[in-house]
């Protein structure tokens, strides 16, 4: 991408600007997709600080810049990352009241960003609009390369009046997480957070309990189910699940229906009795014989074919395939296809790393068949450069799809190496490296023959890629090459969870979420590798050392090195199953130098983007939420031991604890009480007037009709604000300057209490300077006085 | 003498002394500046002579050198002669020495340059004109390579060129997947290539690079450097050294397809600086029976061996010195 220097903004945000500006509604406007960083790269030349919206339109503008100068009040944050979120993961439900909590009765949809730029995570504009068409109340009233929605204008008044106060816990996303769940006529006052935030990166995904509500982050788990136990005031309370991410969903075939279903495995119970759980998903099929499915970027067959081998804690059945759904997922449905594979037999041993020229006999290529507990296996070893066999399917061509299926093991030295060449393109598919240890793994791959290849080539290796090392040796079995036809392309969405109300007497009551993955989907790491070899120091020359000591099935790893690098791998089998992953470790250091790590990813060729680790005081916690990254083929953790700065003592860390667990649920369990004695419902919007006359940007005029509970200014969330007869504000919402009422009529003003006090001071300083020069005149009078007496 | 005239006598004599002190004042000066301009004129004729070149220069070239310390070839009777071929080159009292490529084998490791090239081949790097070889990558950004040959390594991009006696001789990195671009036409290295040659007023002019655009080795010929070729043909580029290949061949001037042409560009293969030499017949024949041969002039597979050019300022003579056979190869072409 070139500078963006002297780019012309386009007459498309002009016009957007001037649309807006035209609207004497009072609401604010909200940009997405949400900047995931205060810089965007646009298609049209800019990349630099995202303030076109703010700048072109004269109204409240909702767009966050993250790591930028200005950061936001919690509360507002999250609701806007809450109202991102339930769009792209189809909780629509949410949408509309947490724009009216927002004061936000407009959305810009911008489709002119570079989405798939390098180490960016921008949202998807497309699903976006697409979910804010099945919004309820929103309405599309431009289109182009930016989208304008609108909702009921009224949510933009100045002044509301609301009919229900709920409390919410201190946490920014319990109150997003009530908010979602309950009417536009309840204000969600946040409690105090009575501890300081940490310096730690930790998930707190505890409840949060008040007398009003309780929001639950369904946690990950090692073993078991998630549960927590919560005491309650007697009542009937609504029971929502607000999404954190796309669904997870695992898919069947209903051959006697001709459908598809896609089932929601978890199931929230309250003291044991399900209380809220998703209804399937149904898509009619044509045919009765589908075998895989594409969800997303995600590819997976219906029979769980090799998901035996995947990590898991013992004694625990495998889990059946998943795929993550959300707003608009694209799916298509593979059935075999009528003119199957044609695939050549595996083709002699041949090299294919003939990086440096050497006569066949020195290199020992050799490919065998042997035998095995299921079958013959192809064998191949090589003692320098590499032994393969080619695999030709005949019948490839471009837009054909083919599911290559196998085992594989390594039997000595390197790791066995899978290649999907296309031939004509640029190479190898990008897939999951093999793992590198002697067990048998599956390997599975669902490929569609890119525009532009003319053949697809399944190559096997044995690559040693070095003279002298010894040989590699590695196995292939259960080979099956089959093609598919796709036979059904469409979108799905996620079922909406419906909200139920149920009573609860009042005292502890368990809530539990089972049906959710539990355990660790990290494989064992790899043996000891030198992540950065500068020079030619083998390993021990450069001091590095990898030690497992304590419980091996979930060891204390130690790291050390004196030059280059140690680093250990561990890949991350299936990564993608759910949409949500809690990344875990402790770590200490015992030298020099702090412990560091990296979710890797395969593809985007980078680390996933974590929250700052440290500081290392003893054995210290880390812990973060991650989505799995839709470009990603392959997800690795590393451990990293760096090197003594002075390269003269070995620098030691200690890793413990290592998880990477999906989530039990991708969502927040929500139960709020229906406010007692009132014929309010918990789930009405406001009922109460309330009329402002704003007198200046410090001072609205405000009156309200008596019933109301809490009286709050929309366009402010700014502390300091005094209302007559009622004192300071707190805050609603989240953010908005709020007064509790009680059900009293309201006639005064809200005054922002700064303002008048440096109006205040601004009168008095003319006053004040007239005094001091009589005071000082008066002075120069006294001592003459005295001066002339003596 | 009366008073009067003594003081005359005193005075003419002091007139004439001041006279002399002011004659011996200015034949200071003017011996301080003949010297000065005799100084500054020697300064210039060594600063012309340093800069002129030879009308000829005598070189030697080779590639593939260094076993690995720990090869268990070391004391064979084939294999790992890096000393011996030296010996030759070195005996040979060359201008400059033009490396090939693949200076250190198996990992090119600082104990392999300090134990096995150093005492070997090392001799001559301080007038080594080193191409860069796969070998060298396999050590991240050929950094051993570049921290033993310092100021002799080139540029890190691994193409240059030098003025050797009447030639321009350019040096190029044939590891396409590694150089910035690739190989191909229009790349950076090629749009150099054409450039630098354009640039060159030189009637003589060679390219060195490690993998052979033509080989009857058992790597074969490698199309990959068919752009850099092309540019060396419409450049009247006259010879080609390149190594990789574990032997000695030499072809006639050919063209862009492999046939031969007058005015075509005459390529050396010399892979024989002393790690092994290989027979292509005990290669992969099957693989090989597909590649189509280019008919060299000249192949020796059995012996290690360096080869002698002598760069005349409108021809060449060359030399295949062979390791225990002495000059197998010679002959001498005008430049096109």
């Amino acid at each position: 991408m070139q500078p963006s220097a002297h780019v012309r903004v386009p007459d498309y945000w002009r016009e957007m600007a001037a649309t807006i500006n035209a609207d004497p509604s009072p609401g604010k406007v909200l940009v997405l997709p949400l900047d995931d960083y205060y810089q965007m790269p646009t298609k049209w030349g800019f990349f630099g600080v995202d303030s076109i919206a703010n700048l072109l339109i004269q109204r409240g503008v909702v767009q966050p810049k993250p790591d930028g100068y200005f950061g936001d009040v919690p509360g507002y944050k999250a609701d806007i990352q809450a109202t991102q979120t339930a769009l792209l993961s189809g909780d629509l439900a949410a949408v509309p009241r947490l724009l009216d909590a927002s004061g936000i009765d407009k959305i810009i949809v911008r489709h002119d960003l570079i989405r798939d730029m390098p180490g960016r995570n921008i949202a998807d504009d497309e699903v976006l609009a697409k979910a804010l068409k099945r919004t309820p109340g929103m309405t599309r009233t431009s289109n182009g390369e930016l989208e304008l929605w609108q909702t009921k204008p009224a949510s933009g008044d100045p002044v509301r009046a609301y009919n229900n106060i709920v409390s919410a816990g201190a946490r920014p996303d319990a109150a997003a997480g009530v908010i979602g769940s309950v009417g536009t006529g309840n204000a969600v006052m946040a409690l105090k957070a009575s501890t300081k935030p940490s310096l730690l990166a930790t998930v707190d995904d505890s409840p949060q309990v008040t007398k009003d509500s309780v929001q639950w982050p369904v946690p990950a788990v090692d073993a078991g189910v998630p549960r927590t136990t919560v005491d309650l005031k007697a009542g009937t309370y609504v029971v929502a699940q607000r999404a954190r991410a796309s669904a997870v969903l695992r898919p069947a075939l209903d051959t006697a229906g001709r459908k598809l279903v896609f089932s929601d495995p978890t199931k929230v119970r309250v003291d044991g009795r399900v209380i809220s759980s998703r209804d399937p998903v149904e898509v009619p099929v044509p045919r009765t014989d589908i075998v895989a499915i594409q969800a997303g970027p995600r590819a997976v067959s219906l029979d769980a074919w090799g998901r035996e081998a995947l990590p898991r804690r013992p004694g625990t059945p495998a889990q059946p395939p998943s795929v993550p759904v959300g707003s608009a997922t694209p799916l298509v449905a593979y059935s075999p296809s009528s003119k199957p594979a044609d695939p050549a037999p595996p083709s002699d041993v041949y090299d294919c790393n003939n990086y440096e020229p050497r006569p066949a006999p020195e290199l020992k290529l050799r490919k065998r068949i042997v035998p095995t507990d299921k079958g013959p296996a192809i064998r191949l070893s090589a003692a320098d450069h590499a032994a393969c066999t080619r695999i030709e399917i005949r019948d490839a061509k471009a837009g054909r799809t083919y599911r290559v299926r196998m085992e594989y093991r390594m039997v000595e030295g390197k790791r066995p190496q899978i290649c999907l060449w296309q031939v004509g393109t640029d190479g190898c598919i990008l897939t999951p490296r093999p793992t590198l240890n002697k067990g048998w793994h599956p390997f599975e791959q669902i490929v569609t023959v890119q525009p532009g290849a003319d053949s697809l080539i399944l190559v096997l290796h044995a690559d040693v890629g070095e003279r002298l090392l010894g040989r590699t040796v590695t196995d292939y079995r259960s080979i099956s090459i089959e093609a598919l036809d796709p036979v059904l392309e469409t979108e799905i969405w996620p079922a909406p969870i419906a909200e139920r109300e149920v009573d609860l007497a009042g005292g502890e009551h368990t809530i539990s979420v089972t049906g959710g993955p539990s355990g660790s989907t990290l494989a064992d790491f790899e043996p000891l590798q030198d992540c950065f070899r500068y020079d030619d120091q083998d390993q021990e020359q450069a001091g590095l050392m990898a030690e497992y000591s304590g419980d091996l099935r979930d060891p204390t790893i130690t790291l050390g090195a004196r030059d280059h690098m140690a680093c250990l791998g561990a890949s991350v089998p299936d990564m993608g199953q759910s949409s949500l992953y809690r990344f875990s470790l402790e770590a200490r250091k015992l030298d020099s130098r702090d412990p560091k790590f990296c979710l890797y990813l395969r593809g985007p060729d980078s680390c996933q983007k974590l929250p700052q680790a440290g500081p290392w005081d003893g054995w210290t916690p880390f812990a973060a939420l991650v989505n799995p990254s839709a470009k990603a083929v392959e997800t690795r953790v590393y451990l990293y031991g760096l090197r003594d700065l002075d390269g003269q003592e070995q620098a030691r860390v200690e890793y413990r604890s290592i998880r990477l667990n999906p989530v039990a649920s991708p969502s927040a369990v929500v139960l709020v009480r229906q406010p007692e004695g009132k014929a309010a419902n918990l789930m009405a919007g406001r009922t109460i007037r309330a009329e402002s006359t704003p007198i200046n940007p410090a001072r609205t005029d405000v009156r309200v009709e008596a019933g109301a509970a809490v009286v709050a200014l929309t366009q402010t969330n700014a502390p300091g604000w005094n209302l007559t007869g009622f004192g300071k504000s707190s805050a609603t919402q989240g953010w908005m300057a709020s007064w509790v009422v009680d059900g009293q009529a309201v006639d005064g003003s809200a005054r922002y209490l700064p303002s008048s006090k440096s109006r205040l001071a601004l009168y008095l300083l003319p006053i004040a300077v007239v005094a001091a020069f009589l005071a000082i005149w008066a002075g120069t009078l006294w001592r003459r006085r005295r001066g002339g007496a003596r | 003498m009366d008073d009067e005239s003594a003081r005359e006598s005193q005075s003419d004599r002091s007139v004439a002394g001041a006279g002399v002190q002011f004659l011996r004042g200015r034949r200071a000066i003017g011996s301080i500046l003949v010297g000065v301009a005799l100084v500054v004129g020697v300064l210039l004729l060594l600063r012309s002579c340093g800069e002129e070149q030879p009308q000829s220069v005598t070189i030697v070239a080779a590639g593939d050198m260094g076993c690995a310390p720990e090869d268990p070839a070391t004391d064979s009777a084939r294999e790992c002669k890096a000393q011996e071929v030296s010996d030759i080159a070195v005996g040979l009292k060359p201008y400059a020495f033009m490396g090939l490529g693949d200076y250190q084998y198996e990992i090119p490791t600082t104990e392999g340059y300090n134990y096995v090239y150093a005492p070997s081949w090392g001799r001559l790097r301080d007038i080594t004109y080193p191409a860069l070889g796969n070998q060298e990558y396999k050590v991240n950004e050929a950094n051993t390579f570049r921290t033993y040959f310092a100021e002799r390594a080139g540029p890190e991009q691994g193409y240059w060129s030098v003025e050797l006696g009447q030639w321009h001789v350019v040096v190029l990195n044939s590891n396409c997947t590694v150089v910035t671009g690739g190989c191909a036409s229009g790349s950076p290295q090629q749009k150099w290539l054409e450039s630098d040659l354009a640039n060159s007023t030189a009637r003589c002019k060679m390219a060195v690079w490690h993998h052979p655009r033509w080989s009857n080795g058992i790597a074969g010929s490698d199309a990959r450097t068919s752009a850099l070729y092309d540019t060396l043909l419409d450049n009247n580029v006259d010879v080609l050294l390149s190594g990789h290949e574990a032997d000695y061949e030499r072809f006639a001037p050919l063209d862009g397809s492999g046939q031969p042409i007058a005015g075509g560009v005459r390529q050396f293969v010399v892979g024989t600086g002393g790690q092994v030499t290989y027979d292509p017949e005990v290669g992969n024949a099957k693989w090989r029976a597909k590649a189509k041969p280019v008919p060299s002039e000249f192949m020796d597979t059995k012996h290690h061996g360096v080869l002698r050019l002598a760069l005349n300022p409108t021809s060449y003579d060359w030399s295949f010195f062979a390791l225990g056979k002495g000059v197998v190869d010679s002959g001498s072409a005008e430049c096109s």
